[in-house]
C-alpha cells in the first residue's frame, strides 16, 4: 500500500463537508496486544491515529480506585506499577469458561470464577468481565474514529480470528453492543487481510494467509477469482501467538537468573513480560540482546540480573510453537485438497510474523518467499475498513464479494454421548442444515437439545455451545413426532437454532447464547451501568436509537414501495403498509421509545410478505437474465 | 454452567408465520440454479450461476437494508451454498438425484456379494501396504487404481440414469459410496506415512 494515510484527530476536513449520502463506517481490528481503527475516505483506507499520533492502541485497560479508567499507551505503561488493575491480553479470555483458561499463562491480574463458570477480573473498582474490558477498548476506538470522521458511526466491521468459535464471536459482538456500536459484520482477520492485499494487487489465484498475532494464530487458504474471495479452508489456534514467545523468554530469564518462578510477584511478572517483549522485538533486527532485570524490590540475593539472549537461542525456544502453526497449515492444505505448489502467494499478517525465524520457517514450508508488503500490524484494519465502507451501503455496485467459511464443525449430542455433525467445518457461510429427530417415549412432550462445536466424535471432547429444552411437543406415541432441528450459521459465523414439530407446525427458535456467554439480562444491566451511558440519560439514549432505527426502516420500505409497490402489491395490501408507515412516523415524533418499538414491529410484520415477494421477484429476474447473457460476467472470462 | 434455557413450541410465535421465499424454498437444488436435472451437469455452468447468484443475494449485499431483507438473503444464500455443495461433488449429486426419484437407499447392499468380496480384498491390500516398508511408494499406484474404479462407476451411474434404470443406478451408487470410503482411508494412510 503505497500511500497509506494516517489521520490525526481534529485534523479531519470540515465535518459537514462530506456529502450527506455518505454514511460513516469504520473497520476495527480488536487485537490481543494492539487494536486499530480505520475508515475509507475519498476511496482510500485511512488509519486513525490516537492523541499520541500513532495508530496502534495497546489493548490495555487500567481500572482505578476512583472509578475512572485509562486505555491504551498510558495503561500499558502503568502495567508495571499497577499490574493488578491493568488488564492486558483480554482477548484470550473472551468467550471462555474459567475451566478453559490456560492457567500456565502468566497474568498479572487476579481471575476469579463467577457463578456461571465464567472468568471475572478483580480490580480495585470492582469485578469486570472480559466483555466489559473489550468494550472499553472499542469505546476508545469509536471515539477516535468519530472525532476523525466528524460524525457518528453508522456501523462497524470488527475482525475476529478465523478460528474463533461461536462463544468467542458472540462475546465480541456483545462487547460491541456494550460500546454502543452497530456491527455490520464480524469479519475473519485473514480474510480482511486478503481484502487489503487483493484490492492492491488484483492477483488472481490461490493465496495462503498466515496470521500470527499477539495471542491467536490463523491460516486461511483463499481463492481470488473474478472479484470473489472464496475461503476454501481455514485452521488455527486461538491460544497461540507472540504472547507465548514472550513467556518463553520469561521462563528462560527465570531459569538463567535462578528465580523461583512458582510465585513471582505481580510487579516482577509485569517487568519480566515487558523486558521479554522488548528483547523479542530487538532480536528481529539484531543477533543478540542484553537483558537487565531489576530485582531490588524482590527477596533476592542480588539487586539485579543481566544476561544476553542470542537470536539462535530464541529461535530454538520458539521453534516448537512455529512447528505447531505449520501442522495447522498442513491440515488446511489437506482440507482444501491442494498442495503448497498450488499456492501462488503466502501473505504474512500479524506482528509476530516480524520474527525472522517465523518468516524463514513459513517460507521453507511453502517453498516461496512470504509477502510482507503491507505492515502486518495494520493490514487487517485496512481490510476491515474497506469492507465496512461496502457493507454500510457506500458502494452499491461493489465488485468484490467475500465467501467465508465456518472454522469448526457444528453438531448435536445424540444417544451415547456421540456427536451428530450437522454443519461440517469449512462449510461456506451462511450455512443451513436441518435434521429430523423423534421422541422415544409414548406421550413425550419435551426434548433436550445439546449443541456442540468441534471435530471430535465424543461430545465430551467438543466445546459445549448451548443446551436447551423443547417443550409443548404434542403428546404422541413414541417415534411419531417429527421434530426438525435447523442449524443456521449467519454471515458473522454465529449459530442460530430453530426447531419445528412437523405434524403440528409448532415452531421454536433460539439464538444460541453460548453456555459461557453473557445472558441478555446481564448485557442490559451492563449497558445501564456502563460509564459512558451513566453520563447521559438512558431513556433518551434509547429513544434516539429507536428513532434512528425506525427512520432507517421507513426509508428502506418507502424506497421499496416506489420501485416495486405497483408491481407486487394489490391496492389494499399497499394501504396496510402505508398506514403502518404513517403510524410509525407518528410514533417517531412522540417521546415514547416503547411506542416506537411497537410501531416498528408492526411495520416489519406488515411488510414481511412484500419483502419476500421482492426477493422472489429479483431472484426470478436474475434467473431470467442468464438465458439472455448467460451470466456474462462469470462465463465470459473463461 | 449457565442455566439451561427453556423453549416452548408456540404456534402463535411470529416465527411460526415465516413464509418468505416460499417459491424458492420448495425448489430442488437443480431448479435453484436453473440447470437440467441430470447427473451429467455442466460444472462450469453450475459454478458460474452459483457465483452470479451469490454476488447478488449474499447477506453482504443486504447489510444496510431492513432486518427482514437481511434474514431473507441469509436464508437464500445459505440455500445456494448447501445446494452448490451437494451438486458440485459427484457422489453427493448422485445421492441427491436418487432422493428426487424417491428411490430408497436401503436393502440393496447385502445382495451385492461379488462386489463386497472385491472390496474386502482391496482393503486387505491396503492393510498390507500399511505394514510394508516402502508403503508410501506402493500407495500411489493403488490410489490411482481405485480412483479409476470410481470414475468407471460414475460413468455407469450416468448411463443407468439416462436409461432411467433406477434400480441399477442405486446399486452403482452403493458401490460408489464404498469406493469413496476406501479412497478416504487411502488418504488417511497417505497422511500417516508422510
Amino acid at each position: 500500500m503505497a500511500l497509506l494515510q494516517i489521520s490525526e484527530p481534529g485534523q479531519s476536513p470540515d465535518p459537514h463537508s462530506h456529502t450527506p449520502s455518505r454514511k460513516l463506517a469504520a473497520g476495527i481490528d480488536l487485537g490481543t496486544t494492539h487494536s486499530l481503527v480505520a475508515h475509507v475516505a475519498d476511496g482510500k483506507p485511512v488509519l486513525t491515529a490516537g492523541e499520541d499520533g500513532a495508530p496502534l492502541l495497546p489493548s490495555a485497560v487500567q481500572y482505578c480506585a476512583d472509578g475512572t479508567l485509562t486505555v491504551g499507551h498510558q495503561a500499558q505503561q502503568n502495567a508495571i506499577s499497577d499490574p493488578a488493575n491493568t488488564i492486558t491480553s483480554v482477548k484470550r479470555l473472551m468467550g471462555k469458561s474459567m475451566a478453559d483458561v490456560d492457567h500456565s499463562v502468566h497474568v498479572t491480574y487476579q481471575l476469579i470464577t463467577a457463578e456461571s463458570g465464567m472468568p471475572l477480573i478483580r480490580t480495585c473498582s470492582g469485578d469486570v468481565t472480559p466483555v466489559e474490558v473489550s468494550a472499553e477498548i472499542l469505546k476508545t476506538l469509536k471515539r477516535r474514529s468519530e472525532a476523525a470522521q466528524g460524525g457518528e458511526l453508522q456501523g462497524v466491521v470488527i475482525t475476529v480470528p478465523a478460528y474463533f468459535d461461536d462463544a468467542q464471536r458472540q462475546a465480541t459482538k456483545d462487547a460491541a453492543r456494550l460500546a454502543g456500536l452497530n456491527v455490520l459484520r464480524l469479519l475473519n482477520e485473514p480474510t480482511a487481510a486478503a481484502v487489503a492485499y487483493g484490492l492492491e494487487k488484483g492477483s488472481e489465484g490461490i493465496h495462503a494467509i498466515y496470521d500470527l498475532g499477539g495471542g491467536t494464530f490463523d491460516i486461511s487458504i483463499l481463492r481470488f477469482s473474478r472479484g470473489i474471495f472464496e475461503v476454501i479452508a481455514t485452521a488455527g489456534d486461538t491460544a497461540l501467538g507472540g504472547d507465548d514467545f514472550d513467556r518463553l523468554i520469561v521462563d528462560w530469564i527465570s531459569t538463567q537468573a535462578g528465580l523461583a518462578i512458582a510465585t513471582p510477584s505481580a510487579a516482577l511478572t509485569a517487568q519480566l513480560l515487558s523486558k521479554a517483549r522488548a528483547a523479542k522485538e530487538a532480536l528481529s533486527n539484531q543477533d543478540a540482546v542484553t537483558i537487565t532485570i531489576d530485582l531490588s524490590n524482590e527477596k533476592s540475593d542480588s539487586t539485579s540480573w543481566q544476561g544476553t539472549l542470542q537470536r539462535q537461542t530464541f529461535d530454538a525456544l520458539i521453534a516448537p510453537l512455529i512447528q505447531r502453526t505449520l501442522r495447522a497449515c498442513r491440515r488446511t492444505l489437506r482440507d482444501a485438497a491442494i498442495t503448497t505448489a498450488d499456492v501462488l502467494e503466502v501473505v504474512m499478517v500479524g506482528g509476530s510474523t516480524r520474527v525472522p525465524r517465523v518468516r524463514q520457517m513459513v517460507g521453507e514450508f511453502f517453498a516461496k518467499q512470504p509477502m510482507v508488503d503491507i505492515n502486518p500490524d495494520q493490514v487487517v484494519a485496512i481490510g476491515a475498513a474497506i469492507q465496512a465502507d461496502t457493507l454500510v451501503g457506500n458502494k452499491p455496485d461493489a465488485e468484490i464479494l467475500l465467501l467465508d467459511v465456518t472454522p469448526l464443525s457444528l453438531g448435536l449430542e445424540t444417544m451415547g454421548g456421540l456427536v451428530e455433525r450437522l454443519i461440517p467445518r469449512n462449510s461456506t457461510i451462511p450455512a443451513s442444515r436441518a435434521q429430523e429427530f423423534t421422541t422415544f417415549k409414548d406421550g413425550q412432550t419435551a426434548m433436550a437439545i445439546h449443541v456442540v462445536q468441534g471435530e471430535r466424535d465424543l461430545v465430551d471432547d467438543c466445546r459445549s455451545l448451548a443446551r436447551f429444552e423443547l417443550h409443548n411437543i404434542p403428546p404422541m406415541v413414541a417415534g411419531a413426532a417429527k421434530i426438525r432441528v435447523t442449524f443456521q450459521v449467519d454471515a458473522d459465523g454465529l449459530l442460530h437454532v430453530s426447531a419445528q414439530e412437523q405434524t403440528t407446525g409448532a415452531y421454536s427458535a433460539i439464538d444460541v447464547k453460548p453456555s459461557y456467554g453473557l445472558a441478555e439480562a446481564e448485557i442490559e444491566t451492563m449497558l445501564r451501568d456502563s460509564i459512558t451511558y451513566a453520563e447521559e440519560d438512558m431513556e433518551s439514549r434509547r429513544l434516539k436509537e429507536r428513532q434512528v432505527d425506525a427512520q432507517r426502516l421507513i426509508e428502506a420500505i418507502e424506497a421499496a414501495l416506489d420501485s416495486d409497490g405497483d408491481a407486487l402489491l394489490a391496492p389494499n395490501e399497499r394501504v396496510v403498509i402505508e398506514s403502518a408507515i404513517a403510524a410509525l412516523k407518528q410514533a417517531i415524533s412522540g417521546d415514547s421509545h416503547h411506542a416506537i418499538k411497537i410501531a416498528t414491529d408492526t411495520l416489519e410484520h406488515d411488510s414481511a410478505d412484500f419483502a419476500a415477494r421482492r426477493m422472489d421477484a429479483s431472484i426470478k429476474k436474475a434467473m431470467a437474465g442468464h438465458t439472455i447473457d448467460e451470466f456474462s460476467n462469470d462465463s465470459a472470462a473463461r | 454452567m449457565a442455566a439451561e434455557r427453556v423453549l416452548t413450541f408456540n404456534p402463535a410465535s411470529p416465527f411460526a408465520m415465516q413464509s418468505p421465499l416460499s417459491a424458492n424454498l420448495t425448489k430442488n437444488h437443480f431448479e435453484l440454479f436453473d440447470i437440467p436435472i441430470t447427473f451429467d451437469i455442466d460444472n462450469e455452468q453450475l459454478t458460474a450461476r452459483y457465483r452470479t447468484l451469490q454476488r447478488m443475494f449474499h447477506p453482504d449485499r443486504f447489510a444496510h437494508t431492513t432486518p427482514q431483507e437481511q434474514r431473507l438473503s441469509m436464508q437464500y444464500s445459505a440455500q445456494l451454498n448447501d445446494a452448490y455443495q451437494v451438486l458440485k461433488k459427484p457422489l453427493n449429486r448422485a445421492e441427491y438425484l436418487l432422493t428426487l426419484y424417491d428411490v430408497s437407499n436401503e436393502g440393496h447392499t447385502v445382495t451385492d456379494g461379488e462386489f463386497l468380496m472385491e472390496q474386502f480384498e482391496l482393503r486387505e491390500q491396503l492393510m498390507a501396504i500399511r505394514k510394508h516398508d516402502d508403503g508410501a511408494d506402493q500407495l500411489v499406484p493403488f490410489s490411482t487404481q481405485i480412483q479409476q474404479r470410481l470414475t468407471t462407476l460414475m460413468q455407469q451411474f450416468s448411463e443407468q440414469m439416462r436409461a432411467k434404470n433406477l434400480e441399477r443406478a442405486q446399486l452403482t451408487l452403493n458401490r460408489m459410496q464404498f469406493v469413496t470410503r476406501l479412497l478416504d482411508e487411502i488418504e488417511a494412510l497417505e497422511e500417516e506415512l508422510c
